[in-house]
């Protein structure tokens, strides 16, 4: 028995410990985040420097649009690459238009229309080294958020100067002590410093191929149909702009057209709105005045949608904020635009942007790469081939050309084998 | 994680065939306990598994750690006897490795799968002093042990919340063990 006392002597020791000293030791627990600060100018000196540097790397690439041999690049909130693509397997960067809070663009003749935040600019790119603004109609993107009302500490906690906008933000890490989170919320926090920079400052069938107007792909929320503008305003939302004389661009209208809506298709005298619950499908014959046909129903998801004379194309695609658990290609008969309805489904991994070449239908369908399918019989689609590349965001098939918008690169594929589809070039400029 | 198992035993095994012909013995040692800090008291599971010579013990472990986020501990285990003479006695103990989060923590009500967050292993070590207690006549090895100490896990968690954070946890923990060692 006496040789075991040691034995107990350790057990009660640890026992001690457990009721005594829990307290003794501290976890450490920090969080590391990034503090995003924003930085304001004035919206002259904006104006003024919006011919960028062509060298200007591309970070990331939003909207994709083409026009003659012109490819226009998007960087989301940045501006606008554009890019000769007079030899495709070498395109080159001939200018960088420096737009602030641009989204969305669209080129009718030598004049380029971008979204400046709330604001839609007209500029005329005959020199895209030396651009011009020809007409500015305030206040159509009434979702876009440019920093004014912002909640900041420059002026009591408001930024409410109109002269001045958001251009940029400084990205700071920091790290600090904190105790660990229960559960994660979305929206809990948000860390919003004023601007140090504010005070120094204050000094196809691709989307719509018509009369003179580019192309877009199927991701686009602008677009224009012959001499109309049309764009969603807000997601309920869209505006009417009459864009008869180009430069100058006239606001006519803004109505409710639909729910939750994300992407504008154009054929013929149609727009096709794809919202995260279905389709609108509006009559513009008469431009300045929409006539709304029709409304297919499907499950909320995000989806672009493109169509053709009888049938439209729809993917729908799961895990963002959009909600629904959909990854799949519907195919709508439209025929009858009154009452369109389903005429085939096809699962999908996680599709995206979606073209259409006469029958070729090209799918970007995540990590399953692009597919290309034989669209004769649209209820029956035939898998012809697929390109292996994952993360495809968009696309545009025109002239046996493919444009990709994928891993913040553009890809240009020759698809006039459609059993052997070629890689010509992939430009990067980051 | 699989993977890591599968080379935990894997490693096990070529050690006890190799051992079959050395001074060396193979020895097992399967420990249950608290761990007691900051965070509350939590259990702990622990097997290792290795060789012995003499006073010297030297093995790979494999545990369960509950404390604050569940986690595999997977380590390397150094253990001196400090008196080997004596049947009984207090020894020292090093455990030294990495641990693996066996932890999911619960998607967002607002918008479940959007809101998530992902733990990456973090470094692990014990330190302790223990005292054993022979239990057998004929077989040196086996006894009943007892030991206290100070743990250190750490783990880091990418949550994708607002703001986008990485979380570092740092836990110090008292650490007290009972087992046997066979």
């Amino acid at each position: 028995m006496r040789k075991i006392t040691p034995f107990i002597r350790t057990l009660l020791m640890g026992a001690g410990i457990l009721l005594v000293l829990p307290g003794c030791f501290k976890d450490k627990i920090t969080q590391s985040y990034t503090i995003i600060t924003p930085v304001y100018t004035l919206k002259t000196t904006v104006l003024a420097n919006l011919n960028g540097s062509p060298s200007q790397p591309i970070d990331s690439i939003g909207r994709i649009y083409i026009k003659d041999q012109f490819i226009y690049l998007n960087e989301p909130d940045k501006g606008i690459h554009i890019i000769d693509n007079s030899n495709p397997a070498q395109p080159v960067q001939v200018a960088f238009l420096n737009v602030p809070g641009n989204r969305e663009m669209a080129v009718k003749g030598n004049t380029l229309y971008a979204d400046m935040y709330r604001d839609l600019l007209a500029i005329d790119i005959s020199d895209p080294h030396h651009i011009n603004v020809t007409g500015t109609s305030h206040d159509i993107f009434m979702d876009r958020y440019d920093g004014i009302g912002g909640y900041t500490s420059v002026n009591n906690g408001m930024i409410t100067d109109s002269n001045v906008m958001l251009t940029s933000y400084i990205r700071k890490d920091t790290v600090l002590k904190t105790t660990a989170p229960k559960s994660l919320y979305p929206g809990g926090i948000y860390y919003y410093a004023p601007s140090p920079g504010y005070n120094a400052l204050s000094s196809s069938s691709s989307g719509g191929s018509n009369s003179g107007n580019g192309l877009a792909g199927s991701m686009a929320k602008l677009v224009l149909l012959n001499n109309y503008m049309y764009t969603l305003s807000e997601p309920h939302s869209l505006a009417i702009l009459n864009v008869t004389n180009a430069p100058k661009p006239v606001f006519m209208s803004t109505f409710m057209a639909g729910f939750d809506l994300e992407t504008i298709y154009p054929f013929n005298d149609k727009l096709f709105l794809g919202s995260q619950e279905g389709v609108y499908i509006y009559d513009v014959s008469n431009p300045g005045n929409p006539t709304k046909l029709s409304t297919f129903t499907h499950g909320r998801a995000c989806d672009p949608v493109v169509a053709d004379g009888n049938y439209a194309y729809v993917t729908l695609h799961s895990g963002t904020y959009c909600g629904g658990a959909s990854n799949e290609l519907d195919v709508l008969n439209v025929q009858d635009l009154l009452n369109p309805t389903l005429a085939a489904s096809y699962p999908m991994t996680s599709p995206q942007g979606l073209c259409k070449d006469n029958n070729l239908l090209f799918v970007c369908d995540g990590s399953a790469g692009i597919k290309l399918y034989d669209a004769t019989n649209p209820a029956a689609l035939k898998l012809l081939s697929h390109i292996d590349i994952t993360s495809a965001a968009d696309l545009i098939a025109s002239n046996q050309r493919l444009l990709v918008i994928a891993n913040g690169k553009l890809y240009q594929y020759d698809y006039s084998n459609t059993q052997n589809i070629r890689l010509i070039s992939t430009f990067s400029a980051k | 994680m699989k993977k890591y198992l599968a080379i935990f035993a894997l490693g096990c095994l070529f050690f006890t065939q190799g051992l079959a012909q050395s001074s060396w013995k193979f020895k097992s040692v399967e420990y249950v306990g608290m761990l007691t800090g900051e965070s509350g008291k939590y259990g702990q599971f622990q097997t290792i598994n290795g060789a012995a010579n003499k006073s010297w013990f030297v093995g790979l472990g494999l545990g369960l750690d509950y404390y604050r986020f569940r986690s595999l501990p997977i380590f390397l285990s150094v253990t001196r006897e400090l008196r080997p003479a004596k049947k009984n006695g207090l020894f020292l103990t090093l455990d030294a490795g990495y641990n693996y989060a066996v932890y999911h923590r619960p998607g967002s009500y607002y918008s479940p799968g959007f809101i998530t967050s992902e733990f990456n292993p973090g470094p692990y070590w014990n330190a302790g002093l223990g005292y054993r207690y022979n239990i057998s006549t004929i077989h040196r090895n086996r006894a009943l042990l007892a030991m206290v100490g100070y743990s250190y896990k750490e783990l880091k968690e990418d949550a994708k919340t607002y703001p986008e954070s990485t979380f570092d946890y740092r836990n110090r923990r008292w650490s007290f063990k009972i087992g046997i060692a066979l």
